[in-house]
């Protein structure tokens, strides 16, 4: 008996000592504090938490890969305007873009607008980070915007041997004027140079070659910058640790720190309840449907139902199916009230051409087809659809509300006739089947920008399209979209559009998310929202 | 020994070379790239050939192999494709989080299995046995991902004295006790799935040992029953719990990436998953690399932890070196 207890004895001593040891070492290892302290882990600074579910992938501003990384590059560089939820630019780095004949837009600089190190920000430092954003060298995934501009070719890159952008003038230090190839709305110039172009300092960037500029130190790590907010750390999949710019021109944040973490969608709900995070951003924090009853009934959070934004759109191969009856028949046979109603628990929209009810240009008179199995089965015999042929259904995997609707679009399509096999692919693969058309029907998650949907609609439905889809009128169409400027006009050419889309059904839309936001009733002044969230986010203050 | 050594790390550099051609086949036969994943595909096609310039892409693909391969000779793993951080910083400071994690899992589950076996093994059929036994099927058989859930659930949710998440509290002190508090969930997850799986590695081979006659000289010749079992049985015994406990090192690292994402701990394994579904290759290379590199030398050290437990072993090294 004393023998056995000896035994304990030492094990427990051992397990003891080897706990002790190997936590001291991850303090002095992975932390900057290697003293030790017993500190609480609830710390009195004034913080606060945001949850996202994608992470910021790169944060170079040149280039910011995903909407998270937009979000966390323009806190530290400023955009010149950004679009907030109520679809109106607010002034950012810029005090106003004017234009008086839609092709030349002045940008005027705000006159306090400086740097960490105290110097002005110049238009020199704008047409900078143009030139730097237009060098193919740079490749940045944003240029592509630019192509409006003159001097630009229409992927948006200099061409080469060119040293100056025609269309861009320095008129003084704080005012820039650029001109535009064709006619363009101020709206569609704001959301593309205007939310864009986050201007880099060209005191810190000059002597670094453009080849080299996004492996360069500064882009890991910026050290000078102009927003409201500095980068402290960041690990792409974990989070990014911001703390206040205390000089920023207009006024420093009351916060003290602001940090993003990159979770799991049922990590955010729990972290919300738990109090780890203060608040997401609704469609890129993503909180489970299936815990959204849970999340509003608690009383430390205060929620919101955000506009549709994120909608399902079905890309359909005319390879497979190029009857645009049997195109219509899919639509019919989708059973989206039920997905909505059921499936989203109402936090959601029937969507049938590209444009939900957020947009300007939705056109309400073009209702969405209803559930109608019986004309499905008629539109596909009167098509001669060979009810032997078995299709694919591909569709991404990880988000269990899209897994589930695909499996009511399967179950609908089958009681029509339609023989649908699901596929599941990770967002890489999925891609690569839809772009080589290896696909006969595929669901994807696309965001259209509220005000300025055309180069997305414009890449459904033009030529070399992934659907395959070809439609004369509908080229006509966009071509006109693209140089009108008149509101008007625009709006009508979008009603005809839809009006064609809803007969010819190219590529049909499931339905479009309402993202819930959720915020902490400790945070002031802040709301989560998918548009515009951080545009007064110096002014946002803890209890 | 130390040419035994010597030899086997020699055979692992042809393996190491043959690892990454295959990573590297595969990986680029599997369909998408990076510059899909990092701009949009509606980008006017110069754009995306831009992209791939950039990236090296647009060279053939044995020249792509080799310019890595070359670069990994003067010990430079690359840039990541998607955020241009170097892979060998990313990695280096992602792999500690990871061996913390799973060293203390790995340490703290043997310490529990091998008495717990030992004693269930001594005392079979006995209460103890069947606690033990019963708690090794439940650490077997509960997935890792289901224990974790339950956990956060209890401990975050309902009591809030653990987080949730993280390895420290952002903007904290990032102190000893912060690491502390936020490993102790991942921690039990993993340990309790590590002594689940010994606890009958030990308590089987003990049991094979405890008949054997050496032991009944032994308590013939009138050893007290505390040295009979800890020095003559346990010693043995434990020779071929050494070559699982090898075997656990791959296992707890394709385990950690569950538990990683889950708990959010900033280590290699949540890195693999989105390098994988980012298609960003040469942080896919670079990671496949050093996992290579640690499965190949926990062998190694298994062999050699083998060799010093059982002098048997390292008779027939040094015999086949004398040859």
């Amino acid at each position: 008996m004393k023998a056995r207890i000896t035994w304990k004895k030492t094990y427990t001593f051992v397990l003891a000592a080897a706990l002790l040891t190997l936590t001291a070492c991850s303090g002095s290892n992975d932390t900057a504090n290697s003293t030790g302290s017993a500190s609480p882990s609830v710390s009195s600074k004034k913080v606060i938490n945001v949850g996202v579910t994608y992470s910021p992938n790169a944060l170079n501003p040149l280039s910011p890969v995903g909407q998270v990384s937009s979000y966390v590059s323009g806190l530290m560089f400023l955009p010149l305007v950004e679009l907030d939820e109520d679809l109106k630019f607010k002034p950012m780095l810029a005090d106003s873009i004017e234009t008086a004949d839609n092709s030349t837009f002045t940008i005027k600089l705000n006159s306090n607008a400086k740097w960490t190190d105290g110097t002005p920000v110049t238009a020199d430092d704008v047409i900078y980070t143009l030139k730097l954003m237009s060098n193919v060298k740079v490749a940045s995934g944003f240029a592509y915007l630019f192509g409006i501009l003159e001097g630009l070719d229409d992927s948006g890159y200099l061409p080469e041997g060119t040293a100056d952008i025609s269309g861009v003038k320095k008129i003084d230090e704080h005012t820039v004027e650029m001109k535009t190839k064709a006619p363009t709305t101020l709206n569609i110039f704001q959301d593309t140079v205007g939310r864009y172009l986050l201007t880099v300092p060209q005191a810190a960037l000059k002597d670094i070659a453009p080849e080299d500029i996004n492996k360069s130190d500064f882009m890991q790590k910026p050290t000078l910058t102009n927003g409201p907010f500095k980068l402290v750390s960041y690990d792409r999949d974990h989070y990014v640790q911001m703390e206040a710019n205390k000089d920023f021109f207009k006024g420093a944040p009351k916060l003290e720190q602001l940090n993003f973490k990159v979770l799991q969608g049922t990590t955010i709900s729990a972290q919300l309840q738990s109090g780890e995070i203060d608040m997401n951003i609704p469609s890129f924090g993503v909180i489970p449907i299936s815990d959204y009853e849970k999340i509003k009934g608690l009383d430390s959070l205060t929620t919101n139902d955000g506009p549709p934004i994120a909608t399902q759109f079905m890309y359909i191969n005319e390879k497979t199916v190029p009857d645009a009856k049997q195109r219509q028949a899919i639509s019919y046979a989708i059973n989206r009230e039920m997905i909505v109603d059921k499936l989203l628990k109402g936090s959601g929209e029937i969507v049938d051409g590209f444009l939900s009810s957020y947009s300007p240009y939705q056109d309400a008179n073009v209702k969405p087809v209803g559930y109608d199995p019986e004309k499905a089965k008629s539109l596909l015999q009167e098509s001669g659809w060979d009810a032997g042929k078995t299709i694919n259904l591909s569709v991404l995997s990880g988000d269990s509300t899209l897994e589930q609707a695909a499996n009511i679009m399967a179950e609908n399509l089958k009681a029509v006739g339609v023989k649908a096999q699901i596929q599941m692919f990770d967002l890489g693969t999925l891609i690569d089947k839809l772009v080589k058309m290896e696909y006969d029907l595929g669901i994807l998650t696309v965001s259209l920008s509220p005000v300025n949907p055309l180069p997305d609609i414009a890449y459904f439905l033009n030529e070399g399209n992934p659907n395959g889809y070809k439609n004369a009128e509908i080229e006509t169409l966009l071509a006109a979209l693209q140089s009108e400027t008149d509101e008007t006009k625009i709006k009508e050419n979008y009603s005809k559009l839809q009006q064609i889309v809803a007969q010819d059904v190219p590529m049909p839309s499931i339905y479009a998310t309402k993202a819930l936001g959720a915020i902490n009733n400790k945070v002031i002044g802040a709301k989560p929202k998918d548009f515009g969230m951080f545009i007064n986010v110096s002014e946002w203050d803890v209890k | 020994m130390f040419n035994y050594v010597m030899r086997r790390i020699l055979i692992a550099l042809p393996v190491l070379f043959g690892v990454t051609i295959i990573n590297f086949i595969i990986m680029r036969m599997a369909p998408g790239n990076p510059v899909d994943m990092l701009v949009n595909p509606k980008l006017p096609a110069a754009a995306l050939e831009a992209k791939k310039i950039e990236l090296g892409l647009n060279a053939p693909a044995y020249e792509q192999y080799w310019n890595w391969l070359t670069n990994v000779f003067q010990g430079n793993l690359g840039y990541s494709m998607i955020t241009y951080q170097s892979v060998g910083k990313m990695i280096g400071e992602h792999m500690g989080p990871t061996l913390l994690l799973m060293g203390i899992s790995l340490i703290l589950g043997i310490l529990i299995a091998i008495p717990l076996g030992v004693l269930s093994a001594t005392k079979q059929y006995s209460k103890l046995d069947y606690f033990a036994v019963t708690g090794s099927f439940l650490g077997i058989s509960i997935p890792n991902f289901f224990l974790a859930l339950g956990l956060i659930y209890v401990f975050s949710l309902h009591y809030k004295i653990l987080p949730s998440g993280g390895m420290t509290e952002l903007g904290g002190s990032g102190g000893f006790m912060d690491v502390l508090v936020h490993l102790i969930l991942p921690v039990i997850v993993l340990t309790a799935n590590v002594a689940g799986r010994n606890i009958r590695y030990v308590r089987s081979s003990m049991l094979e040992i405890m008949g054997q006659d050496y032991l009944r000289t032994a308590r013939a010749k009138g050893l007290r029953e505390f040295l009979v079992v800890n020095k003559h049985a346990m010693r043995n015994a434990l020779i071929p719990i050494v070559t699982v406990l090898g075997m656990e090192i791959p296992i707890l690292f394709g385990g950690a990436v569950v538990i990683e994402q889950i708990f959010s701990w900033p280590g290699i394994g949540q890195m693999t998953m989105s390098a994988i579904l980012s298609r960003d290759y040469s942080m896919i290379m670079g990671l496949n690399l050093v996992a290579a590199c640690i499965v190949i030398a926990a062998n190694l050290i298994t062999d050699i932890a083998y060799a010093l437990v059982d002098p048997r072993i390292k008779n027939s090294y040094q015999g086949a070196a004398a040859k």
